[in-house]
């Protein structure tokens, strides 16, 4: 079932076109990875299939105009994980995942049991028990790249977009989040996650959309968009891609110069 | 949650704080009347005390909790807003602007011929302020753009009050321009709370109703929207709810500074740091304190009428300095 469509979508910032046009789907019960060298526009874009950036062309979600939905109602369905990690004053770790929650809540009433399994179901997800009463100012990178995690997953939405959640976590926890994002996918939501780890994506990912320049340049099975010709083309790198019992295996191992010297 | 009992027990405390220094300012006054006969002359007549104390004690009263009240919640919710805790209703230009307006009454000689032109012309002001600072940051603008433009405005209010006072015809006018700057609750009447209190009202609605939306922006912009936050409405709330309560508060009382600063920072920590807490937490903070310094101005020299906003500004400052000390570590 397709949950979110694109078609013509484009994405200005400052009157500049930094994304598309492109179309993409995205269906129920998949991770699909969006990588891309550095500003291909895949933030912009993710926050344009969030709801965040205004946009040209279309985007759907379950048949419905996004940018006609409520914002409530759109915070229901889509969460969003921002590539920087704020966090102002000094809230506990429990308070910032809970946040995850308002949307579901109605102003100035107290905390449901919904919300209280959620935030529960969440912190225990992302290991976050036993930091759930320590100030959330005062953690360390990769503590706070799971409390922001955390706090999109208590929002339960269908869609949960997020961008370079895995910066910064060590490999467990990078391995952890992925089977997080696949148990959501299994669950009947979808995943869209913006990665720079290859490996990642090409192992825990059902599809690999591949941007550069603001265009797909491919869309398909890790194996297909991950090919060592694209990674050469987009990335300029040379790649060892090998296959195991758990799936496509990448590692980039060189640069290719442009005076043809691979090293 | 144990967060959520504390809180109500700070807020608890606070409002029996509050009531207990308003019934103090009732009872404080150049002419001695018992206490208990104060009280009942204030609900039932009893000449000319009922009329000391309904007429003169009880605006005072009413008007110290409300001002201070709006002057910490707007805090608050500006310091929430802007996630900067240098924030008050200053950034705005609202308190200079509702200023110049009523120095200008008293300049033009618009306040001899009805009370109830000085705050009036300071509402007046407030509101220019206010549209002036919506209109240059514009729709979208992030926080950085509404303080540029906020500073803009209060010292073009500030320019225009000091040429009102250099164009002051003589001494006694300015000097009682400088007066009314000081803040003063002083022989303010009932038409005083009448005229403020309905603008109070609205203000503190408008910012009563932003505590989840800055909540939601403890953890950035983006992700306050992606929570489903109407920013564009959150900021006009902000400004608004301001501009109404505290453009209020300076048109009927002068400039009080400090209280929308200090209180909110007092507060913050005994409130679990969540800003949708400290809004309450702040408004009952705001009352308490300007009632005692009002109370306090009384008490040190009755004879002397000692301004207001003077008071606040020197328990303020150094109290202020304290709290920095204390938290130097914290704001790296």
């Amino acid at each position: 079932m397709t949950l979110l469509t694109a078609r013509a979508l484009t994405v200005a910032i400052g009157g500049r076109p930094v994304v598309g046009p492109l179309d993409l789907d995205v269906r129920a019960g998949e991770v699909v990875g969006l990588v891309g060298p550095n500003g291909a526009g895949k933030s912009t874009l993710m926050r344009a299939l969030a709801g965040l950036a205004p946009h040209g062309g279309e985007i759907r979600l379950d048949g419905a105009p996004l940018a006609r939905l409520s914002p409530g109602a759109r915070a229901r369905r889509v969460a969003h994980v921002a590539q920087t990690r704020e966090i102002a004053w000094g809230l506990t770790v429990e308070e910032v995942v809970d946040l995850g929650r308002l949307p579901h809540r109605p102003r100035f009433a107290p905390r449901s049991t919904t919300d209280i399994r959620a935030a529960a179901g969440a912190m225990a997800a992302m290991d976050l028990v036993p930091l759930a009463g320590r100030r959330a100012t005062e953690l360390s990178g990769g503590e706070t790249a799971r409390v922001v995690v955390a706090r999109a997953l208590a929002q339960e939405a269908a869609l949960l977009v997020a961008d370079e959640p895995t910066a910064g976590l060590d490999p467990a926890y990078q391995i952890a989040l992925m089977r997080v994002f696949r148990r959501m996918a299994r669950e009947g939501g979808a995943v869209v996650v913006s990665l720079h780890e290859l490996g990642l994506a090409a192992r825990f990912c059902d599809r690999v959309i591949l941007l550069d320049a603001g265009r797909i340049v491919a869309d398909g099975p890790p194996e297909a968009a991950l090919s060592a010709e694209n990674l050469a083309a987009v990335y300029g790198v040379t790649a060892h891609l090998a296959h195991d019992a758990g799936g496509l295996v990448l590692m980039p191992t060189g640069l290719i110069d442009r005076l043809g010297d691979d090293r | 949650m144990s967060g959520s009992n504390r809180f109500l027990l700070v807020t608890m405390g606070l409002a029996g704080l509050v009531v207990a220094l308003f019934v103090a300012s009732l009872l404080q006054g150049p002419v001695a009347i018992p206490p208990g006969r104060a009280l009942t002359a204030l609900v039932s007549n009893d000449g000319g005390w009922t009329l000391v104390m309904r007429e003169i004690r009880l605006p005072r009263a009413l008007l110290s909790v409300t001002i201070g009240a709006s002057l910490g919640l707007s805090g608050a919710a500006l310091q929430g807003y802007l996630r900067n805790p240098l924030a008050d209703a200053g950034v705005l230009g609202v308190g200079a602007s509702a200023a110049f307006g009523a120095v200008l009454a008293l300049y033009t000689g618009l306040s001899t011929l009805f009370p109830l032109a000085l705050p009036l012309a300071g509402l007046a002001g407030a509101i220019v302020a206010v549209v002036l600072v919506l209109a240059l940051s514009g729709r979208e603008a992030g926080s950085v753009v509404l303080i540029l433009s906020g500073v803009a405005v209060a010292g073009l209010a500030g320019a225009l009050t000091s040429l009102v006072l250099n164009l002051s015809p003589n001494p006694y006018a300015a000097l009682e321009i400088v007066f009314w700057l000081l803040g003063s609750l002083a022989d303010r009447s009932m038409h005083h709370v009448g005229l403020a209190l309905p603008f109070m009202l609205v203000g503190w609605v408008l910012l009563a109703a932003t505590g989840r939306g800055l909540d939601a922006l403890t953890l950035g912009r983006d992700t306050a929207l992606s929570l489903g936050i109407r920013m564009d409405r959150l900021r006009l709330a902000v400004v608004l709810g301001t501009a109404a309560a505290v453009g209020a508060g300076v048109a009927v009382a002068g400039s009080i500074g400090f209280v929308g600063l200090v209180v909110p920072h007092l507060l913050r920590p005994l409130v679990g740091n969540r800003p949708s807490r400290l809004l309450l937490a702040s408004a009952l903070g705001g009352a308490a304190l300007l009632t005692a310094a009002d109370l306090a101005a009384r008490l040190i020299s009755p004879d002397k009428d000692l301004k207001l906003g003077v008071v606040t500004a020197l328990v303020g400052t150094p109290f202020f300095l304290a709290l920095v000390v204390r938290a130097k570590g914290r704001f790296a």
